[in-house]
């Protein structure tokens, strides 16, 4: 992305309710056209951080600014142009479908009532709802009243389009579809979608960039595949979940060692000798054999479940000092083993995708405290 | 004893209830009609003639059309401080919020007999003793908690990121008031306007205390009635029970109507 300015830059914006923190001092420039995904568990600071960029609430330190110059700290909300599906939908119901999309099309771009009725018509039409234009809103169903919210935002074709988990309340069919929905229109319009949501398979499935926050603060900016595998510390590395993480000491011949073994490593921040390590193991790099292997890096465990979705097979072992292993596998690269709870397994994975990261690292406790 | 048995004895005694609170003013009714001078059955036959005498008396028309006037206005005052007290309510947070609000629930609390002779030594400080301002005004005081609470029922079922979502598409705190505040309370304002009017309509310490020699209709009707028991009252009553009635009624059918159609 090789925009001049970032079309929306926070510089050190904080947030406090009272004596409650919401936001730590953050720092983030949103490019111009991109999907990116603020996530974290609830209280982290996400929706906080939307709320401030909306103007709903106004930040308790620090500066915004469009395209690098115009700063729109203290702007109002009627005077930014960011318009937002929310979780609630936030429908008037006492409007029509029409009427609601006509809403701001009347109340920012000032249209007349004709231009309103087209422009309204149209992108309902786009949402493949133009045949619920004169319903009222309580006619609707969830994914209906949903489609009705994206159009109100969209009908007003800002540069940045602002989404509040807007998927959270539809169920899992119909989230998948509007996910590939979102994705289309975000291509189609090429506007910068900025979204929050704290399911992580929906950022990672539709965001060019996410950010990760907890505790008020930001963990790691990055495009999904890079916080996959490399998370920045161990609370991205828990909340991506990807990852079995064995916690250990590190040893000053750069390997960390844990109650089941001394592993080697070959990526990561290491910390100094001695201190507590965690070594992360992907769980779709490990390998399973009934019997040693004699591999470098290898453990045994006993087996806890095994769940299949799709062609995928997850399997949790217990490994000896009571950690739970994620291991996933194709249906047929484990054909022969024997999975039944309770057996007892070895599992070896190759050194070079073994990443350490310090073990009191990330969110609460954080190193620089 | 069987469960339809259980039933059926229930729903005698809701009669029975029923007949003895509305016993009294289906008699006024019946015998606003009666041609007969006393309230006695059998019934004297049909007639107009009380309805006439009222109608033509100068005396019980001035009342009406005073009280009709006073319920207007006071209806319209009450309705907006009421809206007002409600949306602050809803709106913003703010130290002395539950004084404020108890504040504001306070007056029907108050024995009216109280409520009038204070407004009586007050309003004869400010010269409003006599006038139907100061009828309108201790109305006003009495109806507006009435509205108030109609209308913040009605605002604890809007979504607070309702006004949020009018801001974010360009309407200012205005115009969302305009746009979405107001038409989201449409239901309740008119509820609250049927109330008060009927409230003002019928009240009657504060107005006997207050009017002076403007009377309105209720404290016409007990002059009359301390004068002579004469079957006229029979139909002022008439009167008067249908116009509230009807006033509570549509109160009653807006509010109703609104919840069943709005799940937001």
């Amino acid at each position: 992305m090789a925009a001049p300015n970032p079309i929306l830059v926070l510089d050190q914006i904080a947030k406090s309710f009272g004596d409650t923190v919401a936001l730590h001092p953050t720092d983030l420039a949103i490019e111009k056209g991109e999907f990116i995904a603020l996530m974290g568990p609830s209280g982290c600071g996400k929706t906080t951080t939307l709320r401030l960029i909306a103007g709903l609430d106004y930040a308790s330190a620090g500066r915004m600014l469009m395209w690098g110059a115009d700063d729109i700290t203290a702007t109002p909300p009627w005077k930014r142009d960011m318009p937002m599906v929310w979780q609630s939908y936030a429908l008037f119901p006492f409007l029509s479908v029409r009427e609601n999309v006509e809403f701001g099309l009347k109340q920012k771009r000032r249209l007349v009532s004709r231009d309103r009725r087209t422009r309204a018509l149209e992108w309902l039409d786009k949402l493949g709802i133009a045949d619920l234009a004169e319903r009222s809103i309580h006619q609707l169903s969830g994914g209906q009243r949903q489609r009705v919210a994206i159009a109100r935002a969209l009908a007003l074709q800002p540069e940045i389009l602002l989404l509040d988990e807007p998927l959270s309340a539809l169920d899992a069919n119909r989230r998948l579809h509007m996910q590939s929905e979102l994705k289309r229109l975000h291509s189609e319009l090429g506007i910068t979608f900025l979204y929050v949501t704290h399911n992580q398979s929906e950022a990672f499935a539709m965001a060019d960039r996410v950010v990760i926050l907890s505790d008020g603060r930001v963990q790691q900016i990055g495009a999904p595949k890079e916080v996959y595998r490399a998370p920045a510390n161990r609370f991205v590395a828990e909340f991506v979940g990807a990852n079995t993480i064995l916690d250990g000491t590190m040893t000053s011949s750069g390997k960390v060692e844990t109650p089941m073994g001394t592993f080697g490593i070959a990526r990561g921040t290491p910390p100094a000798a001695h201190a507590g390590a965690s070594l992360l193991v992907p769980a779709d790099r490990v390998a399973l054999s009934g019997g040693a292997s004699g591999a470098a890096n290898e453990v045994t465990g006993e087996i806890l479940t095994e769940e299949f979705t799709g062609s995928f097979v997850t399997i949790m072992l217990r490994l000896s000092d009571g950690t739970e292993m994620k291991v996933q596998k194709q249906q047929s690269e484990i054909d022969g083993l024997d999975l039944t709870p309770g057996a007892r397994i070895c599992a070896s994975w190759p050194a070079e995708v073994g990443y350490v990261l310090p073990r009191d690292s990330g969110a609460g406790h954080r190193v620089s405290n | 004893m069987t469960a339809a048995g259980t039933d059926r004895i229930l729903g005698g005694f809701t009669i029975l209830v029923f007949l003895f609170i509305l016993a009294p003013m289906v008699s006024i009714i019946v015998f606003s009609f009666n041609a007969e001078r006393y309230p006695s059955l059998p019934w004297g036959g049909f007639s107009l003639e009380w309805y006439r005498a009222v109608l033509t008396d100068d005396t019980v028309r001035r009342g009406l059309g005073r009280s009709l006037r006073v319920a207007a206005v006071v209806s319209v005052i009450a309705t907006f401080i009421g809206f007002a007290t409600a949306y602050v309510d809803y709106r913003f947070r703010f130290t002395g919020k539950l004084g404020f609000l108890a504040l504001a629930t306070l007056p029907p609390t108050v024995p009216v007999l109280i409520l009038g002779l204070a407004m009586l030594s007050f309003f004869s400080l400010i010269d409003l003793v006599g006038t139907l301002t100061g009828v309108i005004a201790g109305h006003v005081v009495l109806c507006s908690p009435f509205a108030m609470a109609l209308i913040r029922m009605r605002l604890a079922e809007m979504s607070p990121d309702l006004e949020g979502a009018a801001w974010n598409l360009g309407a200012t705190r205005w115009a969302t008031m305009r746009s979405v505040v107001l038409p989201f309370c449409k239901p309740a304002i008119f509820s609250a306007l049927a109330i008060t009017a009927a409230v003002s309509f019928d009240e009657f310490m504060i107005a006997w205390f207050v009017s002076g020699l403007n009377e309105t209709l209720p404290v016409r009707i007990l002059a009359m009635l301390q004068g002579q028991v004469s079957p006229r009252i029979n139909a002022i009553g008439s009167i008067v029970f249908v116009i509230t009635i009807t006033l509570v009624f549509v109160a009653q059918v807006l509010t109703t109507r609104k919840s069943d159609k709005e799940t937001r």
